[in-house]
């Protein structure tokens, strides 16, 4: 197994296990698991997220995960 | 007996998409306007801005309107219990205005105009969060829309 | 007219005039309303070389033919002047309920001309105006103000106002509406204040006039799809604070003064944590369907006290991630500060970024500003904020903008802004689209003339490499020019940027509204139109290629750690293209031909 953390970003967040005023959350996941299988983890649909970035990298859903990594989802913008 | 605009202030945003399309509504014959002025629903909100409020008449059981008009001009749908102004009769006295203790009813062109509830409510249509719906009953709303109007004046 | 209410009210302050002048209706089928037609009156009429805070100065408010209609999001109004932070035409846009108010007291355009004798605010009840003495709110701040004006006109009059800072011209000092709303940037509240015109109040009883509602009332149904749709689920809960946490994980969080874009302590500002701290109910501006707007309050258990609305992601940006602030109760009292005291947030947090990085270089005394001013302190600066509005002390040299303080103390290349106006909340180091609206941008490091955020970021309607330089002239000047036409009709871009056919949704709307079709082509035109006109506008004040410029900082210097590490703003090459497809000259000068192809002059 290995420990990453997520954030989940704006309505994202209504998915965290702690409740959404959660900021982050540790999780343990197998060994090889890609950012799509952290988000089956937290049943986050994949067409809501728009941006993935992994240790302020931008990544994508079949980025495999190493231990220790950040994991940052984000949906769509809109504002200014 | 009890059909009406319902309102729900806690989800009110104060946009006034209600108002500006009840005015479209009633425009003068042939003409398409958008005239805030002349609608039926008004909107405001109170001095520390913690509520909305959209003013359309309750179609009270006993409404205070009605005994205060000199000419008979304001009744009460027997059946649908909407209370209405008979333009032929109302002489633009104000005296419903003044008696409405929940700013409901209003003096266009010096005739008393107020929600008579239209068939199919562009008020209610327009209204993007869900704050206004046709009702027939729901005593529950109304004493909360009744208890905000009186808190909140226009 | 359909959509237009065809007046246009001049207001000479000297003279104390008041005029009711016809629009004329070929004025306003090539120009529009709002900002298109305000700059047209400017261009035509303005003594250009006049000092923007002299009574030579014209300051204008231009609604447009769909405000107060059922188009979506049918709000908005523009301040047009000469800007006495760039020394450029401006375009200044709030929304609010004001907007609809004066255009329900019958007027497209407001003109102010000349300068009071003493300070006084303007009453308008319908087709009675009057010019009223304005000494008992002289000096009051921008809430007060209101209630009191309120009391003396009527309780429903909607009204905007400069608080201390346009009195006290600071550069970057904001018009405020409805107590929340601001036409905040290029400094049009100084040029307001320096007319000693303290506000304009109104309420109206006229309608708007259109050709075809039917079409109008589509607004309710697509503006219900854009609701039910992901972004609009998003937009509705969070406001622009959405912004702060998409921003910063693309690592566009401008953070410490444009050092960085990424800022730690993001999620201690953001969207999220307004919910859940200050958050009392969204709200909507007029007309509007979208309740982006924050309702806030700080808890009784904060440091700081006030309500207001905000902050909005802007101001999360300038007062917050850029001068270091990671803690919402005292960003907020920054943001409620600058409200009341009628300032553009972004401007003021601009200014404070200079500063810290000036005393960083050892190039300011502490003695000097009268006291630390290190990056995240929250107390100092909301007692500069407080002196800047006032006009005391330090505050009058800080009021004067963060590209003077730069300049003045030996370091031009600190300011982070174009043609003087400091910019917007996006990295260009990983935006460099944005990099290059900021740079082309009539009135400087202003986003609102065409934000790249739904093609750049979103990859709307395809997908685009933030980073690279391909394909952003055309999408800047596609932005530019649709953006135009919306600020010309009186509609907040939201909800027409939040759609891919947007442009042609309100090209529709505009058809409906004032009866004659026109095409999202023809639209674009009209936009082009009133965008080249600015161009040639400071053309005529001496500016070309070489205003068009962004900072060492977003040019040479790489961008730091994350998404875009390495990277620059490729401006020149990015320019070279955009002036070719504008029909500019390299020296980015419109040129005889794409003038006379827009009957400019």
């Amino acid at each position: 197994m290995i420990r990453v953390s997520l954030r989940l970003s704006g309505p994202l967040r209504g998915y965290y296990r702690a409740g959404c005023q959660a900021k982050s959350e540790q999780v343990e996941i197998p060994e090889a698991s890609t950012v799509g299988d952290l988000l089956d983890v937290y049943g986050v649909p994949h067409d809501k997220v728009h941006l993935v970035v992994v240790n302020r990298r931008r990544a994508t859903l079949v980025t495999v995960l190493q231990d220790g990594d950040d994991v940052w989802t984000i949906p769509l913008a809109a504002g200014g | 007996m009890g059909r009406r605009i319902a309102f729900q202030e806690e989800r009110c945003t104060q946009c006034h998409l209600c108002e500006l399309h009840c005015s479209l509504a009633f425009g003068e014959k042939g003409i398409f306007e958008y005239r805030p002025s002349i609608a039926r629903i008004r909107v405001t909100a109170n001095d520390d801005e913690t509520k909305y409020v959209a003013h359309v008449c309750l179609q009270c059981e006993d409404p205070l309107c009605l005994p205060a008009c000199p000419t008979g001009a304001i009744t009460k749908d027997a059946a649908t219990g909407v209370v209405l102004v008979e333009d032929a009769l109302c002489v633009g006295c104000a005296s419903c205005v003044e008696a409405c203790p929940f700013d409901c009813i209003f003096l266009v062109r010096d005739l008393a105009v107020k929600c008579e509830v239209c068939d199919d409510p562009l008020c209610v249509k327009a209204c993007a969060v869900g704050a206004l719906s046709l009702v027939d009953g729901d005593e529950e709303t109304r004493r909360k829309q009744t208890q905000v109007y009186g808190e909140v004046r226009l | 007219m359909n959509g237009w209410m065809g007046t246009i009210l001049r207001v000479d302050l000297t003279s104390g005039a008041l005029v009711k002048q016809e629009l004329d209706p070929e004025l306003a089928k090539a120009y529009v309303g709002g900002r298109g037609l305000a700059t047209k009156i400017l261009f035509d009429e303005l003594q250009i070389d006049c000092d923007p805070l002299s009574p030579q100065n014209m300051l204008l408010f231009a609604n447009g033919p769909l405000t107060l209609t059922g188009a979506l999001s049918s709000g908005r109004y523009m301040v047009v002047c000469k800007s006495p932070l760039t020394g450029t035409i401006c375009c200044s846009n709030s929304g609010g309920y004001f907007p609809a108010a004066f255009k329900s007291a019958g007027y497209d355009v407001i003109v102010f001309t000349g300068k009071a004798v003493k300070p006084v605010y303007l009453w308008i009840d319908d087709d009675n105006v009057e010019i009223r003495d304005a000494s008992g709110v002289w000096g009051l701040d921008t809430r007060s103000t209101c209630s009191a004006i309120q009391r003396e006109t009527h309780k429903n009059a909607r009204i905007a106002c400069i608080g201390p800072a346009g009195e006290n011209l600071v550069r970057f000092a904001a018009i405020i509406n409805d107590g929340e709303r601001a036409a905040a940037r290029s400094g049009v509240g100084a040029v307001m204040g320096s007319k000693l015109l303290k506000a304009v109040a109104c309420r109206g009883t006229k309608g708007v006039r259109v050709a075809d509602p039917e079409e109008l009332l589509r607004a309710l149904t697509i503006g219900d799809h854009i609701k039910k749709a992901d972004l609009g689920i998003a937009f509705g809960e969070f406001g622009t604070p959405l912004f702060a946490d998409v921003m910063n994980a693309n690592n566009i969080m401008p953070t410490k003064n444009f050092q960085e874009g990424f800022f730690e302590s993001a999620d201690l500002i953001n969207g999220a944590e307004i919910i859940d701290r200050t958050l009392v109910r969204s709200k909507a501006c007029y007309g509007c369907c979208l309740n982006c707007g924050r309702n806030t309050r700080l808890p009784a258990n904060s440091k700081y006290q006030g309500r207001g609305d905000g902050p909005e992601y802007e101001t999360i940006f300038s007062l917050g991630s850029n001068i270091c602030i990671g803690d919402l109760c005292t960003l907020t009292k920054m943001n409620y500060l600058c409200n009341e005291m009628g300032m553009d947030t972004m401007d003021a947090g601009t200014t404070l970024a200079t500063l810290m990085e000036l005393r960083d270089l050892g190039l300011i005394e502490e003695a000097e500003i009268g006291f630390p001013l290190t990056w995240g302190d929250g107390d100092n600066c909301i007692r500069l904020l407080e002196m800047i509005g006032t006009g005391k002390g330090f505050g009058t040299e800080a009021g004067r903008g963060g590209a003077y303080l730069a300049a003045k103390y030996g370091a031009p290349q600190v300011f982070m802004g174009s043609k003087g106006q400091g910019f917007a909340g996006y990295h260009p180091r990983a935006m460099v689209g944005q990099g290059l609206l900021y740079a082309t941008s009539p009135e400087g490091g202003n986003h609102t003339t065409g934000n790249t955020i739904q093609p750049e970021i979103n990859g709307i309607p395809q997908p685009m490499d933030p980073l690279r330089p391909e394909g952003k002239p055309e999408m800047v000047i596609s932005r530019q020019n649709e953006t135009a036409f919306a600020d010309a009709c009186g509609v907040c871009v939201f909800p027409y940027m939040l759609m891919e056919e947007g442009t042609e949704i309100l090209a529709d709307f505009y058809s409906a509204a004032v009866g004659e079709h026109y095409s999202e082509r023809d639209v674009r035109k009209l936009g082009e139109r009133i965008f080249n006109l600015e161009r040639e506008f400071n053309r005529r004040l001496g500016l070309s290629r070489q205003n068009d410029t962004l900072p060492d900082r977003l040019t040479k210097e790489p961008h730091t750690s994350g998404i875009g590490e390495g990277n620059v703003v490729p401006l020149e090459e990015m320019l070279n293209r955009y002036y070719a497809l504008r029909g500019w000259d390299q020296e980015g000068l419109p040129t005889q031909e794409k003038l006379h192809e827009l009957s400019i002059r």
